[in-house]
């Protein structure tokens, strides 16, 4: 992909605040969060929750070994923008050398205004942030390798 | 997201996957419009991807996962910033639900309006409008059938056999055909419940079946300012279990005048609906020569190739500069039918079995010269992978008439060279040099005739058959 000169996307600058949780998967692991922007979300409520959309089921974080030992890649298990933070500008969810749990988040992603928590399904460390902040991200693009702890 | 109403679109993301998709690209590219692939992890080799100027993974193999989901479709036309979508056929074309959404946000859907989507997606109320405009429809029920009871009291006026099919339903099911009163209440009910579970709604309607009838479909296009054209007809007779297999343009059984008085008929109840962009309204033929409606497509078709051959419309590039609010007579100044042109599906299939053939295309060697046309997204190398439709390429051919069309099929065929995977060549070669099928006498059954024959040795009767294509000529 390339969406280096996308600037003008920008969308938690409007945000005022998060109501969660809209939608949730099957085992529950990532909580889907719909932000209202000024009162409204991007896409009519009507269409969200109308039959036809039917949103994806989202497991956990996809992870695949690689070439370190021990060392493994969290990939992107949707196409949408990979936000480090909550609200930009802030404290990003990790930071490299932060010690995660399974369960733990460590960004999200955002599909048409609405945002989808990564989850790290193993313990260990962050050794290797892979996506950018506000990056527009694939369905199967690396986001973070960690450090297995085991 | 921006949209330029009446200007050129900027950027464009294809909905869809294999031929289709690089069809739309091939006729972005003509128009100087980016294009955006997605796709799914299974097509991360596609050609599709490969020849998009952008490209976006959306998900996993599974259609549900990737191509038909509305969510990460839209997702990935949000992030590529694009002016319009263009469904293709299958997946989410036939979708006024993802029509509309595209519409909330801004996005333009390249095919009609989502009103005149569903209009037509409810079989019923498809055809009393096309009643309404006198569009020769099947005799049948006006309207949904309450129950068993009313069903039979229409099959005794309408008179057996008669076929009851799903309001809300296409593909087959929900659909049965009743020879006698005997059966009439046993497969009522049936084709209620499997309608009720399939699409959600029970509603049924009934029709007369004809037996072996052809299907003859014509494609029209309409501009957003009132204006419907229909450029002829397609005679698709040739298919195996409602699958189309080998299509012509025009249809031997479709005189001038019909073609005429249909055209009109069509033009202007479609006018009337405000239909916009292309369309194929499909009609059975019966034994007597009488066309009968039965449902319309409000996409672009498989076969639209043979359409483009005989009237030079690039219905492609037509859709496209239909979306940005162009005029019918700017797109098509002069209209006139030239030739004759026959689409070979290939299909990854056993050519007599019909089992899906998956695998990785080793030899692909695709046939030219003058009058032969492939719409492919395969290569040598390729995997065909067994989550999608096995069309692999479209074989087009045009000659100056039939004759021709079918000489330059037969070379084109023989020239064909597809190795790793099985394809239905074999079959179309044996179509091809098929008496039945030179004189024209085709309907829905010839298939299943044709291959309860003996099959021929094919380099053999090359030269038997030029003979017989000379006589019938």
């Amino acid at each position: 992909m390339n969406y280096t000169d996308r600037a003008e996307l920008n969308l938690f600058d409007s945000m005022t605040h998060v109501a969660e949780p809209t939608l949730q998967s099957r085992d529950a692991t990532a909580a889907i969060r719909q932000p209202v922007v000024n009162g409204q979300t991007g896409l009519p409520a009507s269409l969200l929750s109308s039959s036809f959309v039917s949103w994806p089921q989202f497991t956990s974080t996809m992870v695949a070994p690689v070439v370190e030992e021990n060392v493994h890649i969290l990939k992107s298990q949707t196409v949408g923008i990979f936000h480090a933070s909550k609200i930009p500008g802030t404290q990003p969810f990790v930071e490299l050398g932060t010690v995660v749990k399974p369960g733990q988040i460590v960004g999200v992603i955002e599909i048409l205004r609405l945002m989808i928590d990564v989850k790290s399904d193993l313990s260990g460390e962050i050794v290797k942030k892979l996506a950018g902040d506000g990056e527009p991200v694939e369905y199967g693009q690396p986001l973070f390798a960690v450090r297995s702890s085991q | 997201m921006r949209k330029q109403m009446d200007g050129m679109f900027n950027k464009i993301l294809i909905a869809n996957r294999g031929e289709i998709a690089v069809r739309m690209i091939c006729a972005c590219k003509e128009l100087g419009i980016r294009t955006v692939a997605i796709y799914s992890e299974a097509d991360r080799d596609s050609l599709h991807v490969h020849l998009a100027d952008e490209q976006i993974c959306i998900g996993p193999a599974r259609p549900a996962d990737s191509y038909l989901n509305i969510p990460l479709v839209m997702s990935a036309a949000d992030l590529a910033d694009v002016d319009a979508i263009h469904p293709g056929y299958g997946f989410l074309s036939e979708n006024a639900g993802f029509a509309e959404i595209c519409e909330a946000c801004g996005i333009k859907f390249i095919g009609p309006p989502p009103d005149v989507i569903r209009l037509m997606g409810e079989k019923e109320k498809a055809r009393q409008a096309m009643k309404k405009a006198n569009v020769p429809i099947l005799p049948g029920s006006d309207g949904v059938i309450a129950s068993a009871r009313e069903a039979a009291e229409w099959a005794h006026q309408i008179g057996y056999p008669v076929i009851v099919k799903a309001s809300a339903g296409g593909g087959g099911r929900g659909m049965r055909i009743i020879r006698s009163v005997a059966e009439l209440d046993h497969s009522f009910n049936a084709a209620h419940v499997e309608a009720k579970a399939a699409f959600g709604n029970g509603d049924l309607y009934m029709e007369k079946f004809i037996d072996g009838p052809r299907h003859i479909e014509f494609q029209v296009l309409g501009d957003t300012h009132g204006q419907v054209i229909c450029l002829g007809e397609r005679e698709c007779s040739i298919q195996r279990r409602h699958q189309k297999l080998l299509e012509e343009s025009p249809s031997m059984q479709v005189s001038e005048e019909m073609r005429q008085v249909i055209g009109e008929k069509l033009e202007s109840c479609l006018a009337s609906i405000g239909y916009v962009n292309a369309g194929t309204v499909e009609f059975l033929m019966d034994e007597d020569g009488a066309l009968h409606f039965i449902e319309m497509n409000t996409r672009i078709q498989v076969e639209h190739p043979v359409t483009e051959m005989v009237t030079g419309v690039d219905l492609a590039k037509a859709q496209i500069l239909i979306a940005c609010n162009a005029r019918i007579e700017e797109i098509i100044p002069k209209f006139e039918r030239r030739g004759h042109s026959i689409e070979c599906r290939i299909n990854a299939e056993h050519p007599e079995k019909f089992t899906p053939s998956a695998g990785r295309i080793n030899t692909f060697l695709v046939p030219g010269g003058p009058g032969v046309r492939v719409d492919t997204a395969a290569y040598a190398g390729a995997v065909i992978s067994p989550y999608y439709d096995s069309l692999i390429a479209k074989l087009i051919t045009h000659g100056k008439n039939r004759q021709e069309a079918i000489i330059r099929m037969r070379r084109a065929l023989e020239m064909f060279t597809v190795e790793g995977i099985h394809t239905t060549i074999p079959l179309h070669r044996r179509i091809l040099e098929d008496d039945q099928f030179i004189r024209g006498e085709v309907d829905t059954q010839y298939l299943e005739r044709l291959l309860q024959l003996p099959s021929r040795a094919h380099g053999a009767s090359g030269q038997g058959s030029s003979t017989t294509l000379a006589a019938v000529a």
